[in-house]
């Protein structure tokens, strides 16, 4: 099985052959001369001012939510699809796969016409 | 030989990232060994077989998952008083020993564990063709059920994260 | 085989049609007019209550549907139809509540989630079904008991219930790991088959104790019973009312069907197991009853010790007589109304005094003399005296102890612990008759009377006659006989 991962295990090596080369060549090549300003964090040019820890609100917390919650739909679907010829073939009614997930889609649209609906999908209110 | 350096090193890395997790005190530093460890043990069900779990735990546990995990830990606005008090609850007498004998437990699973003998570790490799046929088959039940769970999740989360304005009224007794 | 019956799915279509109906209204509909959707509630759940009961046939064996992964048969169904009585008279005790805090639908639509999670556990016969179940009774559990956010006791309750039930979740189904890596397969009959086959493994007793923690936990069985005081005392009293008995039953229903499914080559190992954990979870719910002034709490005590009478039952299953199912199931119906019209009543009661204290209660008898006499039956039933249906319940499981033959002991150690409990129940009937007389229960919601009336007729009624009941759980704990 290892060998039809083959490219990917090729691709990972590279990647971070890559990666790590470009780093300890600079490391190599470049002069050393730290001070203040060059040690501070990089902040878009801006003067990074206070601690990085802020606090959020709890709207983004329920937008991540209704995203998770798609995510795995996203997921159930995959493999739904892939499979979705053989089980149609299989079922004496074409439809049964269909409407197993129609069901399960509709149920999590339900959720999400709730966070629309609640407000929680507007960003100011 | 080399599966099996694979599966010690993705074992080895799964581990101490998740004692690193539980350990710091920082929780957002705790949150990225926690990243680390699902990755590691998303390497262990590929070694496995299984490579669509693989992706799933990558996608879903390691991506989503604690994206939520990264927010809550933001939205709670824990700052240094917050490792202060984690530095005060982890102090070495309060871990010392439910840690002896949690290890008392892991040695007697580990035993138990040994003299059931060995089984071989998974069926083949199982595509994604296989995991739909058995969602979409078998388990349909639990696929449906699963969709119930995400939306009594969602709305149970709008309950706990609503405003304060629009929530529930005062009153000392519940009765 | 695929799907071949969806009639036999007529309850659960119901119930999730009816939860999802309800989450919709509650956003369209303007707020004025919500007080609707407890009436939906309660007539959809009368319908699924309907639907299940249609469902009865004793004659008939159990009903493998989707691959085998559920199954309809009469315990299946007196589950069913007794989760629909659980989650109609909850709604009743908790319009009041809602009105209170301003009703908000997504307390309706979650109560019938989580409905709909023990229904499904009822006929659940598979590993992932099992948890998914679970999972959606939990999940949802932890939210309601913190319904109350600005209570800072109702949070304190949902965070509690949450660690202590995510870990014993997380115990579970490590346990159903193991179990799936030793039968290769997640349907129970498998399961037990092929554990049978086999000699008893190690890892198999280990998988058995580790379902067993988790099961434990749900059903607040000692030693893991530490969470259930704090829980029922912060969550708002309807939701503990629910808590004490439908999340309860739908873990005792997993205990028996896991236990007789698939670890009947187990049975010697589990039932020393469970016939110790029912003793001491009977001593530590009685005997730290004694000393509560909350009567929430006091009622959590007792729950736990009405778990540990409940074991005893599930004890006596293992054995041939096949005594012990029946009267678990008429336990849980008696300990239904009787919990919950207690429940009610402390309702009304902290409704007029404010408190939830023992002391409430104080001289009820004069200033309410119905609601005293009521509860004073009820107390009777929980401690087990004729006439109530609790007698009658302790009668079956203590003769089904008996019958059993080796168990005979824990009726024994039952009826000491009745003896026990005696003494806190009668605490507050004495407060109600001797006590400080104190004004009368002026308020009276209409749903919180029904309860107290379904409670007080059907807790006679099981005392009184209590064969039509009895006759119908022995048909439902048939397929088990004979094992």
């Amino acid at each position: 099985m290892a060998l039809e991962y083959g490219p990917v295990a090729v691709l990972l090596t590279f990647g971070v052959a890559l990666g790590v080369a470009a780093m300890v060549t600079a490391w190599l090549l470049r002069p050393s001369d730290p001070y203040a300003a060059k040690q501070a964090v990089y902040e878009c040019g801006m003067e990074p001012i206070g601690p990085a820890w802020s606090q959020f609100y709890a709207r983004y917390y329920l937008i991540a939510l209704v995203f998770v919650v798609f995510d795995v739909e996203a997921i159930f679907l995959f493999p739904w699809a892939a499979v979705f010829k053989q089980l149609s073939a299989a079922t004496a009614m074409g439809a049964v796969p269909l409407v197993e997930v129609a069901v399960f889609i509709v149920i999590l649209l339900i959720g999400l016409a709730y966070a629309w609906r609640k407000g929680d999908l507007e960003w100011t209110r | 030989m080399l599966n099996n350096f694979c599966f010690w090193f993705a074992a080895l890395v799964a581990l101490g990232a998740s004692v690193l997790a539980v350990s710091r005190r920082n929780a957002v530093h705790g949150l990225l060994w926690l990243v680390l460890s699902l990755l590691a043990v998303a390497v262990l069900f590929f070694m496995l077989g299984a490579p669509f779990a693989a992706a799933l735990e990558v996608i879903v546990y390691a991506g989503a998952i604690m994206v939520l995990f990264l927010f809550a830990v933001m939205m709670l606005h824990l700052g240094p008083a917050a490792q202060r008090q984690e530095a005060q609850w982890l102090a070495p007498g309060v871990w010392i020993a439910p840690g002896l004998l949690a290890l008392g437990l892991a040695a007697d699973l580990i035993a138990i564990a040994r003299l059931a003998g060995d089984a071989p570790a998974g069926a083949g490799i199982i595509p994604p063709e296989a995991v739909g046929a058995a969602l979409f088959g078998p388990y349909v039940i639990g696929v449906e059920l699963a969709s119930v769970l995400l939306l009594a999740g969602v709305v149970a989360a709008y309950h706990l994260g609503q405003r304060r304005d629009r929530s529930l009224g005062e009153g000392a007794g519940s009765g | 085989m695929p799907v071949t019956n969806l009639q036999l799915f007529l309850p659960e279509l119901l119930l999730t049609g009816l939860a999802l109906a309800v989450l919709l209204l509650d956003l369209w509909l303007p707020r004025a007019r919500r007080s609707v959707l407890p009436v939906l509630s309660v007539i959809g759940l009368l319908l699924v209550g309907l639907a299940a009961a249609s469902l009865w046939d004793p004659q008939r064996g159990p009903v493998y549907d989707f691959w085998n992964s559920y199954v309809t048969d009469n315990f299946a169904i007196f589950l069913k139809v007794f989760f629909a009585a659980v989650g109609g008279l909850v709604v009743l005790l908790s319009t009041d509540f809602l009105r209170d805090v301003r009703a908000y639908g997504e307390y309706w639509s979650l109560l019938l989630f989580v409905l709909l999670g023990m229904v499904l556990l009822a006929g659940a016969n598979d590993l992932i079904t099992i948890y998914l179940a679970f999972e959606l009774v939990s999940l949802v559990s932890y939210v309601l008991a913190g319904y109350r956010r600005e209570d800072p006791k109702s949070n304190e309750a949902a965070l509690k219930y949450f660690l202590y039930g995510a870990s014993a979740s997380g115990v579970m189904i490590y346990g159903m790991s193991l179990l799936y890596g030793l039968g290769g397969s997640t349907n129970l009959q498998v399961l037990g088959e092929r554990l049978a086959s086999g000699e008893v493994t190690p890892l198999g007793a280990l998988a058995l104790m580790l379902v067993l923690t988790g099961l434990g936990y749900k059903v607040a069985m000692a030693p893991f019973q530490a969470w259930c005081p704090d829980v029922y005392e912060g969550a708002p009293t309807p939701v503990t009312a629910f808590l004490s008995v439908g999340p309860k039953a739908a873990g005792f229903a997993v205990l028996i069907r896991f236990a007789l499914s698939v670890f009947p080559s187990l049975l010697p190992q589990w039932q020393v197991v469970v016939a110790i954990l029912a003793t001491l979870t009977m001593f530590v719910g009685n005997l730290l009853a004694i000393r509560q002034q909350n009567l929430k709490r006091l009622l959590a005590y007792s729950s736990i010790a009405h778990a540990g009478y409940l074991l005893i039952g599930v004890v006596a299953a293992g054995s041939q007589a096949g005594w012990g199912l029946p009267a678990v199931l008429f336990y849980l119906v008696a300990y239904l109304l009787m919990n919950l019209g207690a429940f009610a009543l402390l309702l009304l009661v902290a409704r007029t005094r404010g408190t939830e204290e023992i002391s409430g209660f104080s001289g009820l008898a004069q200033g309410a003399p119905f609601a005293a006499a009521t509860m004073l039956i009820l107390l009777l039933s929980l401690t087990g005296i004729p006439p109530t249906g609790g007698f009658v319940g302790k009668f079956y499981l203590f003769a089904a102890a008996i019958e059993s033959g080796t168990w005979w002991w824990l009726a024994l150690v039952g009826i000491i612990n009745s003896a026990i409990s005696l003494y806190y129940y009668m605490n507050i009937a004495r407060l109600m008759y001797f006590g400080q007389p104190a004004p009368e229960l002026v308020k009276r919601p209409a749903g919180l009377s029904v309860v107290v009336w379904v409670a007080l007729i059907g807790t006679l009624g099981l005392g009184l006659v209590p064969e039509p009941l009895m006759a119908l759980a022995r048909q439902a704990g048939m397929l088990f006989v004979g094992r």
